[in-house]
């Protein structure tokens, strides 16, 4: 997942930005993205707080109804994480879960938005430290997305 | 665009009974009530509409903890609980199960996770923390609003197996399942059982005979009171699901009826000769045959493409076993689960162009199975070996090792992990039967683990096999003397080579076997990127395939050698005998539900549907299938109006999770 | 060979790490997958000049996996006739021509090029032709009732608007003088 816009350099901590990100929703499967989670939390290990995580069967399961609800009623961006590529409980739910976020992305290109928007990682049970890696990877992007072109509310 | 689906399904609910919901918060001692404000959640919570209780505790999961929770349900009337603490996976069941022992449906209870997803990743950040675990309370509240009860169903199943394939894995499941007395019905597609075992001369490390290690079970099988064989038999349909499958099969006509006595008159008759496929080509057989004197069945079988209708053979049996009038057979049987034991084929080499396999000139290029049809003790050449060209016998024997193993190019990526094994056996053979000739293997690796097998590296090595390290490019051929030369570099001693080549022995890869496509998309089971049948999961679970009830043993999973895929087949027939002998399978209805108003019969969910459990009729009417369903959702986004939802998680009810986690100020009017 | 080359680099001690450098070759590698190889020895046999020639192409391979930069003042990688049979029978479907020809530049730039190449380069300069006209070629073409010399840039190097054989020169076919010493000289103009 490689966008335009990443490559520059934005401080997240930068208040004036820092105050736009407030809710981030992140859906998780319920293997092995729970499971990163859980990892993550039993670690004590810290991300930021405006992480909101939502439990799913599989994240094939996320449809663009989930992702737009969730961007419509105020979250800032939305994350996707399903199980690393090979080990889907259902087979190949991460698979349809990726080339349906890279679908939206383009959507969203296409409309005038920030592709950033919306997000799809892959986590594996035992390593807590990926996915908080990749929440704070979602903060960055999403700082340079408001950078760059503003938040979702202000492109509405 | 489901806001029409949305009010359906809000009407629907209006007609239930009034939920009513109790909020428990946790403090977990510490753990959570350090970072987040539990009392201020609890009071939160008081305000959500249909919240009748909300409390904090120090521990949840204590015994008084629970017992607050059902007291709820006892006193207050509660129908819907919510915990804020720690994980569905830590505590969920605890209170799952407490709930049910107070006679509510255990799926009532919503489970929020405020210590691993919140106070314990956030201690810096306490006010943050705070209005999270405020916001996942309330969500957790709104998914608990509109749960709906799932019940666990027994479902009986059928006590009864389907084997599909009789090589030495095949017959050892159906030989396990009837021990366990589970009736078999034991399909196999050639006119003999035994598989490629038979086929071999002896078997590595210990150098047995496979037809006298085989013989127990092949004969075992067909004597056995709860098996019942069919040969030449393939499967045309599958229908249902674990526990009740029901299988229509094809059996072809053998055209000779049982009481044939093998005498073998027929055979002798018959003026049609064609190259032997179970012999793999190095002898010959008559249109009316037995593919091998030991075989089983022992009844001979006619090629009906070959046999010119002379009708000699039936003029000459002793006990008019012959019959031409024979038809092909339908049967369907109805079975508890299906064993798919369908073994493997032996590499093509003819698609590798320098070796010329295959081509006019090279018949003295030749593969490790037609190697061992010709040392085997029934052979055409009295366990000879002789060069194919011109029957003398070689002095000069070169193996070629990784024939369509590791080879990106053409071929597979794999290494099959047989190859070094059975040529290192071979090689030890032939230089025992002829100690004056040489042999040599050209390798890259060689691959020989487990116990007894660098043993017998080693003694193959010191009996004077040579071993060169080099892959050979090409087979040269001179087109004066027929004489052939494998050029190779032995990379040890970085000493380009030119063997002389009497005899060229390719070790072939094992690939997936002919037919495994159609045979695949019938059982509706996923296959590897390689062609082989795809394990549910590598590690724990290499016999069961990706649909439920039907088990993969064998070869058909992966190359493997005869030990493996016994124990394999073991494991597979274990699986497969459980819900058998039980008698039942025990599930919870966590399935989908399609709304019949919105359908519009696309298909879609069912194109999606890894485990294939939604099936369609005549009328293109769509339904799930209850037993085959896992529960995983991924139908729903499939679905363009939105008609199949998972139950408690609709899309409605995630958008009820979702909308206070997501800040909850809606600016985008639709 | 090159064997006797290193006998100065006292082949009796042990190598260490510090003698090779895998990451020098490191856009060979991105190219070619070049890590991959197996050391079958497939490209070796198959190798047409390999019959004839000190050519041991799994070597050179084997050399540029290592990270050994002595392969960069190896004649043999000049032996290589480019017929491209190593990459079509690789089973890991690396390209050991083309690693090969990456290694010609590399060591072009550090004066090894072998006197052949040399000899073809400098005839490319002077005459805009790897493989110049000779006196018979001229007498078949007078035969024939043709211009000595075909209309090509040789024929024409002394006109046209820039004296366009003399600029290609300049800037296209300066190679490094020819090394003198064992040390690598560093590369003063682009190939």
């Amino acid at each position: 997942m490689t966008s335009s816009e990443v490559g520059d350099f934005c401080d997240p901590m930068d208040a004036e930005i820092k105050a736009k990100i407030k809710n981030l929703v992140v859906f998780m499967c319920n293997e092995c993205g729970q499971g990163a989670a859980n990892t993550a939390g039993v670690a004590r290990m810290g991300y930021d707080a405006a992480i909101r995580i939502v439990r799913v069967q599989c994240s094939g399961q996320v449809g663009p109804i989930q992702i737009m609800d969730a961007l419509n009623n105020g979250a800032d961006a939305v994350g996707v994480v399903g199980c690393c590529l090979g080990a889907c409980h259902f087979f190949n739910g991460n698979i349809l879960s990726m080339h349906r976020i890279k679908l939206m992305k383009k959507l969203f290109k296409e409309l005038g938005y920030s592709d950033q928007f919306v997000n799809q990682w892959t986590a594996r049970a035992a390593e807590g430290e990926t996915s908080v890696g990749d929440f704070e990877d979602m903060v960055d992007r999403l700082a340079v997305a408001i950078k760059n072109k503003g938040t979702i509310k202000d492109g509405c | 665009m489901t806001k029409a689906n949305n009010e359906a399904n809000v009407s629907e609910l209006e007609t239930e009974e009034e939920p009513r919901i109790a909020v428990f918060v946790c403090h977990c001692g510490h753990n959570i009530a350090g970072t987040v404000d539990v009392e201020k959640v609890a009071e939160s919570a008081k305000d959500l509409p249909n919240v009748v209780k909300a409390e904090h505790y120090m521990f949840m999961c204590s015994k008084t903890g629970v017992k607050m929770l059902q007291d709820s349900i006892k006193e207050l009337g509660v129908n819907r609980t919510v915990v804020a603490s720690c994980s569905k996976l830590q505590h969920g069941r605890t209170f799952a199960k407490a709930i049910e022992e107070v006679g509510l449906n255990k799926h009532k209870h919503q489970q929020v996770n405020v210590r691993e997803f919140c106070s314990w990743v956030h201690k810096n950040d306490k006010e943050g923390a705070t209005q999270k675990a405020i916001q996942l309370v309330e969500a957790g509240v709104n998914r608990a609003r509109k749960l709906e009860d799932v019940e666990t169903r027994k479902i009986p199943t059928t006590k009864a197996a389907l084997v599909i394939g009789a090589g030495v894995a095949g017959l050892r499941a159906a030989n396990d399942l009837a021990e366990l007395g589970v009736p078999v019905t034991l399909i196999e597609k050639n006119s003999t059982i035994g598989g490629h075992m038979t086929q071999l001369n002896k078997t590595f490390p210990t150098l047995e005979c496979p037809q006298c290690s085989i013989s127990p079970l092949t004969n075992g099988v067909a004597n056995h009171p709860l098996i019942d064989l069919y040969t030449l038999a393939q499967v045309k349909n599958v229908e249902g699901s674990m526990g009740n499958f029901t299988v229509e099969f094809e059996i072809k006509p053998r055209y000779v009826h049982d009481n044939c006595t093998s005498c073998g008159e027929c055979s002798s008759v018959c003026p049609i000769e064609v190259p032997s496929e179970w012999d793999k080509g190095m002898s010959m057989r008559k249109a009316i045959y037995k593919a091998y004197p030991q075989a089983i069945p022992s009844t001979f079988v006619r090629d009906k493409q070959t046999c010119i209708g002379c009708n000699s053979c039936i003029n000459v049996c002793p006990v008019q076993a012959v019959d031409f009038s024979m038809k092909t057979e339908k049967k369907t049987v109805n079975v508890g689960s299906i064993v798919v034991a369908a073994g493997f084929n032996e590499y093509d080499p003819s698609e590798i162009e320098p070796y010329h396999y295959g081509q006019d000139g090279y018949d003295d290029v030749i593969t490790q199975l037609q190697l061992e049809r010709m040392l085997s003790p029934t052979s055409i050449t009295n366990s000879e070996v002789l060069r194919p060209s011109d029957g003398r016998i070689p002095k000069n024997i070169v193996m070629i090792q990784c024939v369509g193993s590791r080879n990106d190019q053409v071929g597979n990526a794999y290494c099959t992990g047989v190859c070094c094994k059975f040529a290192i056996k071979n090689a030890r053979i032939l230089k025992e039967n002829y100690p004056n000739s040489n042999v040599t293997i050209c390798y890259i690796d060689v691959r020989t683990p487990g116990l007894n097998f660098e043993e017998l590296y080693k003694s193959a090595q010191e009996i004077g096999v040579r071993f060169i390290r080099g892959r050979p490019s090409e087979i040269l051929r001179n087109p004066l003397t027929g004489e052939l030369r494998v050029i190779v570099e032995d990379t040890l001693s970085m000493t380009p080579l030119q063997l002389k080549g009497d005899l060229v022995v390719l070790s072939a890869a094992m690939v997936p076997p002919e037919g495994i496509g159609p045979l695949g998309s019938r059982l509706h089971v996923l296959r590897s990127k390689e062609g082989f049948l795809k394990e549910f999961h590598i590690k724990m679970n290499p016999t069961l395939s990706s649909k439920g009830g039907i088990y993969l043993a064998g070869a058909i999973q992966g190359p493997k050698d005869i030990s493996e895929s016994v124990a394999h087949a073991g494991g597979a027939a274990a699986l497969a005998a459980a819900h058998l002998v039980k008698g039942y399978i025990e599930k919870e209805m966590l399935i989908p539900k399609i709304d019949y108003s919105l359908c519009i019969s696309c298909g879609l969910c069912k194109t999606v549907c890894a485990p294939a459990a939604i099936d369609v009729d005549q009328d293109r009417v769509y339904s799930v299938n209850e037993v085959a369903c896992k529960s995983c959702g991924m139908c729903m986004p499939a679905c363009p109006t939105g008609a199949i939802q998972l139950i408690n998680f609709s899309d409605d009810q995630l958008r009820d999770e979702i909308i206070p986690l997501s800040g909850g100020e809606a600016h985008c009017h639709d | 060979m090159s064997d006797s080359e290193q006998s100065e680099e006292q082949n009796r001690e042990f190598k260490t790490d510090e003698d090779f450098d895998p990451e020098f070759f490191r856009n060979i590698e991105r190219k070619s997958k070049i890590f991959s190889c197996i050391q079958c020895g497939t490209c070796t046999a198959s190798c047409e000049s390999g019959k004839w020639t000190a050519l041991k192409t799994r070597n050179i391979i084997r050399k540029v996996c290592l990270g050994d930069l002595t392969v960069l003042k190896d004649p043999d990688i000049w032996l290589c006739t480019t017929c491209f049979a190593c990459w079509e029978r690789c089973p890991r479907n690396i390209q050991p021509t083309g690693v090969i020809m990456e290694l010609r530049n590399y060591a072009t730039k550090l004066g090894n090029i072998s006197p052949n190449h040399r000899a073809v380069v400098g005839y490319l300069g002077n005459t805009g032709h790897a493989v110049p006209i000779n006196d018979i070629t001229k007498e078949r073409r007078k035969e024939l009732g043709l211009d000595e010399l075909p209309p090509t840039l040789f024929k024409y190097k002394t006109e046209g608007e820039g004296k366009e054989l003399e600029n290609f020169k300049e800037f296209m076919f300066d190679l490094p003088p020819v090394k003198e010493e064992k040390k690598p000289k560093k590369k003063e103009e682009k190939k």
